[in-house]
């Protein structure tokens, strides 16, 4: 979606990635994402189930924008998504596509 | 975030602008430790040295003497020890300019201070809310 040949126009500016599935793929995709020249600027969020101290140490190098402990609860969801939402609206985007 | 209280640098030359986020700091309850430096030459001394321990967060203004926000952001992603800090952009600038380059530079966030101290005020709630949220 980002990089394939059905990618995502315009790039999107935030990308949430899951790290709980699996252990080193998601960030593979942190990396990848890092290194590329027309995706290296995207806001990437971490959202994390259990602790994998290495990997927050890798994601944080990575500079992501937040690494963020999420259960499904559903009070923890919405509080989640209030909080990110209202930051979204309180940050500015460039206007380049 | 509260129950460790990360050390916070604000990189800011205007006094009044620093008086501002003191003061809405103040009015969040934003307890964290807050050190200030006034330009980009004087923050890195400050990180160098080990004048301050290192901090979790920046924020960061733009346009500033001596040496810029954009100019320091380089320098401290190029760092080994310094370029893992979150970097909050706050500044007046609105130009295209500074937000592609902060944000290839990899700031979490990118603010306009707004111009009423009870908006900016808000912005800070905001802020911490989502320092909350994050594991530093």
């Amino acid at each position: 979606m980002l990089n394939g040949s059905h990618k995502l126009t315009p790039v999107p500016k935030i990308v949430l990635i899951d790290l709980n599935r699996t252990k080193n793929k998601e960030i593979n995709v942190l990396n990848a994402i890092r290194n590329h020249p027309d995706l290296k600027s995207i806001l990437m969020f971490v959202i994390t189930h259990s602790d994998y101290g290495k990997n927050k140490t890798t994601a944080l190098n990575l500079n992501i924008a937040g690494y963020i402990p999420l259960s499904f609860e559903i009070q923890q969801l919405n509080h989640f998504f209030s909080v990110l939402n209202d930051y979204w609206n309180i940050i500015e985007f460039s206007s380049q596509k | 975030m509260n129950q460790k209280l990360v050390n916070i640098l604000l990189i800011e030359d205007d006094e009044v602008d620093v008086m501002n986020v003191k003061r809405a700091f103040s009015k969040n309850k934003i307890m964290n430790p807050l050190f200030i430096a006034g330009n980009g030459v004087e923050a890195l001394e400050m990180l160098k040295d080990k004048i301050i321990p290192l901090p979790k967060i920046i924020i960061l203004d733009i346009n500033m003497p001596k040496m810029n926000g954009i100019e320091f952001l380089k320098i401290v992603r190029e760092n080994e020890k310094l370029k893992n800090i979150s970097v909050f952009v706050m500044t007046t600038s609105n130009e295209d300019s500074d937000k592609i380059d902060a944000y290839n530079l990899n700031v979490a966030g990118y603010i306009l201070k707004p111009l009423s101290f009870e908006k900016f005020v808000t912005s800070v709630a905001t802020l911490k809310n989502f320092w909350q949220l994050c594991e530093m």
